[in-house]
């Protein structure tokens, strides 16, 4: 009776989230003692792994360096660790996003997210958790906004069973936590106040090996490991099913667009000039490694254009200047070799082959040529022989190569042998200026394409064609337009548009026809494909608000 | 600006103003070539660059030995290969580091050109898309060989009579005969040397890098070559740099059959990267230093990154460049004859420059008061003084080389090595502390306590040698170079001549020791403790060991290996400024965009900016941060649509918190340039799985 009595007032002590884990893990440690162990050897491998320094290089390779020499100017205080950069994705899939869209269908409830700062009075959100040592470590934390949630669970059922334990009165805590999980069913038997829990209890140990993990949570290495499996495992990312077509105005229009980014005043306006005025202060340096026979490379955030401008007017006024846009999607490297061999040298004949061009190059060139990339990463560039061919420029005695590189795996793209030969001088020139010029070529999602590149093209294509040819184009973009609608319209069957134009007496023959269509094929106005029963499909690969456009263009002048 | 941006081109071409002739003709970059500190640096580098290249012509030529011995005499058990079809090759293990190879290779072909035969093509990946363009290639370079030899018109018709079709085996045999045939006659006229190998030499073919071939066209060029063994005497080298079963995997059992290969190894570049340090960078000649933390820096870059001695030459020059440059002072950095010339042509400025550098203030204050006014004050006798130190300086470096060297040679072979097996390490070691405090020198000469005759002799006698050598070719004048010499030599001679006596001894005392009769195991111990205990008397060398080590490590170290933080005027010398280097010959863009991204602050330095947790998110902040910071809370896939009601709840945020369905144009465009620029920077792209979703591309970040 006497522990009844007691049972009424359950001594309720505050533990904190990090002595919890600590008693889980013990428990577990001498239930399944030989996998906890292990456990506990790897940890203490990854531990004193990720202790040594943050490079990778540290790993186990150089140990067998029979000098066990390790690289200890390579990374230093200040240095951006690695892990910061690289690690592996937290886990927080289908909670992002979560408080400034507090409606989505598929979202838990925002209070238990914990990681996501709360917005306008971000400055310093106030997180409960326990900040690691390592400052910068701060930013991991934000992965483990779970942790609290699974520990607080685990923390109630803790105190549940303790609850249940009491009222029964048969063991004392400190014995029964030892063997708990064998006591469990009986318990389950006697206990009446708390049925549901302990049921619960007793899956959760079940499953316990795979929730050993997450338990130990509060030691920042473990995290990272195993979050790793968590990052495969949970590949599937719940997002919410919204559209842009929730908004007012989903797309804006390219034109729109530019004159709104135009008249907009850059944020932090001063700082951004202050920025490139430092840089301007570096030109000279510049020019001397150039002339040394390196290479200047240009990173960080922001374009790089308005520096390399300033480097060419104010530097480069009396010299031969070759610039290249790297961004440009239609850059071909020949373009860049006979630029150099047509302009700059003005060679007669030009030999075909690009390599023996090269070597043309190489002999011919007498005085100094400044080649200026923009964006030596961009797409067209990328190639492993485009790459080496601008590295055997570089490499060139008269030939001096200023780039600069946006993409962040850039660097990827070098091998050893095209470093060294680049010779390149890093300079790290932030400015967060906006990329306008180079990121006009892109296709975003947001922005509504004038199409007015596909139009002109399109246009002048048209305007060099026969009047029956024009005539049947013109049937094939009507008959596009009228079934744009249509979603399942895959295209105008070639035996329609036969009997059209035979109609309009544009034609007289299938033969004439096909002659036709070969000359769009060739300029890309039409695409053709075979439809499921056999019969050919033609289209206009051209978006229809262009052909919209167009057809009032063509119907305009006549 | 905008010119350069065109919808339908990608190159712009500038070429000179042309400016009228009357004004006058000033190039900005002239300027840097008239300054005193590049005339300074330009005359150090060159004297530099010519003893690198003929240290490099030197290290190959160890190598390339054995190689070109077998390429001599592969062919002249011509028979038994003839019956066989097979081609004589060899295959030279170059090792990763592929940027040297290209200097490597090159010293190869000219060593054979000059040796062995004048017919030697190398044939390059890049040229090789085909068979075809690789055979052209081949035939072309070695009917070319002699351009320089030859007078222009003979190589006019040679280029004319044979169409570039033309170029094959076939042709490449024919004139292979035509040339065994002309060589005879003239050979005899003209009386080479060169030229009496020229009979029957080997046409060699260099592939420098096997594995930059694809396998299919390497294997046909073999068979070919192999149909033409008997005609043609070839030869062929291939470069592998990772493993001989690099060769063996592209090339099958009936083309490897073809091949009667030979395997060479070449050096580590490790060994190389060592020569070039003892040899022209960590020498007293050299008056540029670097300290320690560069020069960790380079070697680390070296040992972790690429392995490439070219690249470590490169790296050394850029210290080179970032210490001279606009740094007049710095002209002192020169050789001991150049110096008072040198110090003749400072302008006042300069002179109040190095009379600012912190070591010369330190040296300043140990002075009395009386000398120290004149030296700030009057520059002519601070000339006289700086000449007087910079000589002093220059007598320190010698002192450090040295005995570096000594120290190397008595340590590198120690159990452990305690002070590193290389030279660099000493170095380094040396410059960033003082050397003989540090618990490992004393570790060191605690072993070398125990060191048997024959080693220590033999390490004192190369010490000897290095002590000769530096007194000998000494431009600065250093008496106790040769004082320390002297006594060790004393040493070496009363070491060399106990050689008897120290055998002799341990016989003795074996049989002093007497051990009663009679005595039970606990009364043997204790006489055996008691033995134990008593000084040994030392034997003749081991006292003149002790006596010799002590004179080193009392003494001769302790004095001239001083860190060179003591000495004034080392700025002059020793380069020490890591950080000005290190980002820009170890590039970190990715660093610097995450850097950007997450704390705009450290770049902009604006009040409004500034982060107390790297998580957080100020509305001030550039759009593509917050977008970015955003983006960082999100899986695989992002929804636009919720991306941007997150960014609108920061930027524009609504009284209740609600969704904004209305959003305001300009809002909404700077969204969309902060996600296009996030897609320029690869973080995103567009997905097709879900409408209206970008995926990320990048794993954590967060």
């Amino acid at each position: 009776m006497e522990t009844r009595k007691k049972s009424k007032h359950v001594e309720v002590q505050f533990v904190s989230n990090q002595d919890v884990g600590r008693e889980i893990i013990s428990i577990k440690d001498t239930k399944v003692k030989k996998i906890g162990n292990a456990l506990q050897r790897r940890r203490k491998r990854k531990q004193c792994k990720s202790s040594d320094s943050d490079e990778e290089v540290d790993d186990l390779p150089c140990k067998d360096l029979d000098t066990n020499e390790r690289p200890t100017a390579l990374f230093e205080e200040g240095d951006v660790p690695g892990q910061q950069m690289f690690g592996f994705q937290t886990t927080k899939g289908k909670r992002a996003l979560t408080p400034r869209t507090p409606r989505t269908p598929k979202t838990p409830q925002p209070e238990k997210v914990n990681g996501t700062p709360q917005s306008r009075k971000v400055k310093g959100t106030p997180q409960s958790r326990k900040v690691n040592g390592r400052p910068r470590a701060s930013s991991h934390d934000t992965g483990t906004a779970k942790t609290p949630y699974s520990l607080r669970r685990r923390l109630k059922k803790q105190i549940a069973k303790t609850a249940s334990q009491a009222t029964d009165g048969y063991l004392s805590d400190s014995d029964f936590s030892a063997s708990n999980s064998e006591y469990m069913p009986s318990d389950t038997d006697r206990s009446s106040s708390s049925e549901d829990e302990s049921v619960e209890d007793k899956d959760e140990t079940m499953k316990e090996p795979e929730y050993q993990p997450r338990r130990k949570q509060g030691h920042q290495e473990i995290e990272y490991v195993l979050e790793a499996d968590e990052f495969f495992t949970s590949q599937k990312s719940v997002t919410s099913d919204h559209t842009l077509s929730r908004l007012q105005q989903p797309r804006l229009a390219e034109k729109q667009l530019q004159q709104l980014l135009g008249d907009m005043t850059l944020s932090h306006k001063q700082a951004v000039y202050n920025l490139c005025a430092e840089h301007t202060q570096l030109f000279a340096k510049w020019m001397f490694s150039l002339r040394e026979q390196y290479s200047v490379l240009l990173y960080g955030l922001g374009s790089k254009r308005h520096t390399l401008h300033q480097f060419r007017t104010k530097m480069l006024q009396d010299q031969l200047v070759l610039e290249v846009n790297g961004f440009f999607p239609s850059l071909t490297i020949k373009e860049i070799v006979d630029s150099i061999a047509d302009d700059l040298l003005e060679l007669s004949e030009r030999p075909g082959g690009m390599l023996e061009c090269l070597d043309i190059i190489e002999q011919q060139l007498s005085s100094e040529l400044f080649i200026i990339i923009h964006n030596l990463d961009g797409p067209m560039l990328q190639s492993n022989k485009n790459q080496d061919i601008i590295a055997r420029l570089a490499k060139m005695e008269h030939i001096h190569l200023v780039a600069s590189i946006d993409h962040i795996n850039a660097p990827l793209i070098w091998d050893h042998a095209k470093l060294s030969r680049y010779n390149f001088v890093w300079w790290d020139v932030t400015s967060l200026q906006p990329y306008t010029g180079e990121t006009q070529f892109e296709n975003s999602l947001l922005v509504q394409r004038s199409g007015g590149l596909a139009l002109s093209s399109l246009s002048n294509v048209f305007h060099s064609l026969t009047t029956n040819a024009r005539s049947i184009f013109i049937i094939m973009v009507r008959h596009q337009l009228k079934n744009q609608k249509d979603p399942t319209y895959l295209g105008l069957q070639f035996k329609d548009l036969y009997w059209s134009a035979r109609e309009a007496l544009l034609v007289s023959s299938d033969i004439a026809l096909r002659a036709q269509l070969t000359e769009f094929l060739d300029h890309k106005l039409v695409h053709k494909r075979r439809s499921p029963d056999g019969s050919e499909l033609l289209q206009v690969p051209v978006d229809s608000t262009v052909l919209q456009h167009f057809l009032e263009q063509v119907e305009g002048d006549p | 600006m905008d010119h350069t941006v065109s919808v339908s081109k990608g190159c712009f071409v500038h070429k000179r103003q042309k400016r009228n002739k009357n004004t006058p003709k000033k190039q900005s970059s002239l300027t840097t070539n008239r300054q005193p500190w590049y005339n300074a640096y330009k005359s150090l580098w060159s004297s530099l660059e010519v003893k690198l290249e003929s240290l490099q012509e030197e290290v190959f030529s160890q190598i390339l030995e054995n190689l070109v011995l077998y390429i001599q005499n592969c062919h002249i058990n011509k028979s038994r290969n003839k019956i066989r079809n097979e081609i004589p090759s060899a295959t030279l293990l170059t090792g990763v580091n592929l940027p040297d190879h290209e200097a490597l290779f090159a010293t190869l072909s000219s060593q054979l050109h000059d040796k062995v035969t004048p017919y030697v093509a190398t044939l390059q990946a890049r040229h090789c898309a085909t068979v075809r363009s690789a055979i052209e290639h081949l035939v072309l370079q070695f009917m070319n060989y002699n351009k320089v030899q030859r007078d222009d018109d003979l190589e006019e018709t040679v280029k004319d009579n044979i169409k570039k079709n033309q170029y094959n085996f076939l042709t490449l045999s024919a004139w292979y005969k035509e040339q065994l045939r002309s060589k005879s006659p003239k050979k005899k006229s003209k009386n080479k040397p060169a030229l009496e190998m020229d009979k029957d030499a080997a046409l060699v073919v260099i592939i420098p890098n096997v594995e930059g071939f694809s396998p299919h066209i390497l294997q046909n060029f073999i068979l070919i070559a192999s149909g033409y063994i008997n005609s043609l005497p070839l030869v062929f080298v291939f470069g592998v740099a990772t493993a001989v079963c690099a060769l063996h995997r592209s090339l099958p059992y009936h083309v490897s059959s073809k091949l009667c290969n030979e395997v060479f190894h070449s050096q580590p570049s490790t060994a190389y990267l060592n020569q070039v340090l003892e040899k022209v960078v960590l020498t007293s000649t050299c008056p540029f230093q670097l300290d320690d933390k560069t020069f960790k820096l380079l070697t680390d870059i070296f040992l972790f990154y690429d392995l490439s001695v070219y690249g470590f030459i490169q790296h050394y020059k850029y210290c080179m460049m970032e210490h001279f440059f606009n740094c007049d002072h710095n002209v002192l950095c020169c050789s001991i004859s150049e110096l008072s010339q040198n110090i003749k042509s400072l302008s006042k400025e300069q002179l109040e420059e190095l009379r600012q550098l912190p070591s010369f203030r330190r040296y300043v204050d140990t002075l009395p008061k009386k000398e120290k006014a004149p030296l700030l004050l009057d520059d002519h006798h601070f000339k006289e003084v700086l000449e007087e130190l910079m000589t002093e300086l220059h007598g320190y470096l010698l002192n450090l080389h040295t005995y570096l060297r000594c120290l190397h040679t008595l340590t590198a072979s120690l159990p452990k090595s305690p002070l590193g097996k290389q030279l660099r390490e000493v170095y380094n070691m040396a410059i960033c502390c003082d050397i003989s405090e540090s618990p490992q020198f004393r570790e060191c000469f605690q072993l070398l306590g125990f060191q048997s005759r024959e080693e220590l002799l033999d390490k004192l006698g190369k010490v000897l040698g290095f002590l000769e050598s530096a007194s000998s070719n000494m431009s600065v004048k250093v008496s106790h170079l040769k004082d320390v010499q002297e006594e060790l030599s004393k040493y070496y001679t009363s070491i060399a001549n106990m050689g008897i006596e120290a055998t002799e001894q341990p016989l003795k005392s074996p049989s002093k020791i007497d051990i009663g009769e009679n005595i039970n195991r606990y009364q043997l111990k204790e006489k055996l403790l008691e033995l134990s205990r008593k000084q040994k008397p030392l034997s003749a060398y081991e006292e003149t060991r002790k006596n010799l080590l002590d004179y080193l490590a009392g003494s001769v170290f302790p004095q001239f290996l001083v860190p060179p933080t003591n000495v004034p005027f080392n700025e002059v010398f020793f380069f020490n400024n890591v950080a000005r280097v290190k980002r820009h010959i170890v590039g970190t863009p990715r660093a610097a965009i995450h850097m950007a991204l997450n704390n705009p602050h450290y770049y902009l330095e604006c009040k409004c900016c500034k982060l107390d947790k790297t998580s957080s998110i100020i509305p001030s902040m550039p759009d593509i941060c917050i977008v970015y910071k955003l983006h960082l809370e999100c899986g695989r896939l992002i929804n636009m649509y919720d991306w941007l009601q997150a960014f609108l709840a920061i930027v524009n945020p609504s009284e209740l918190g609600e969704e904004q369905r209305d959003v305001a144009p300009e809002i909404q465009a700077r969204f969309t340039r902060a996600v296009a620029e996030l897609q320029f920077l690869g973080f995103i792209k567009p997905s097709k799985r879900k409408t209206d979703h970008v995926t990320r591309l990048t794993w954590g970040a967060s």
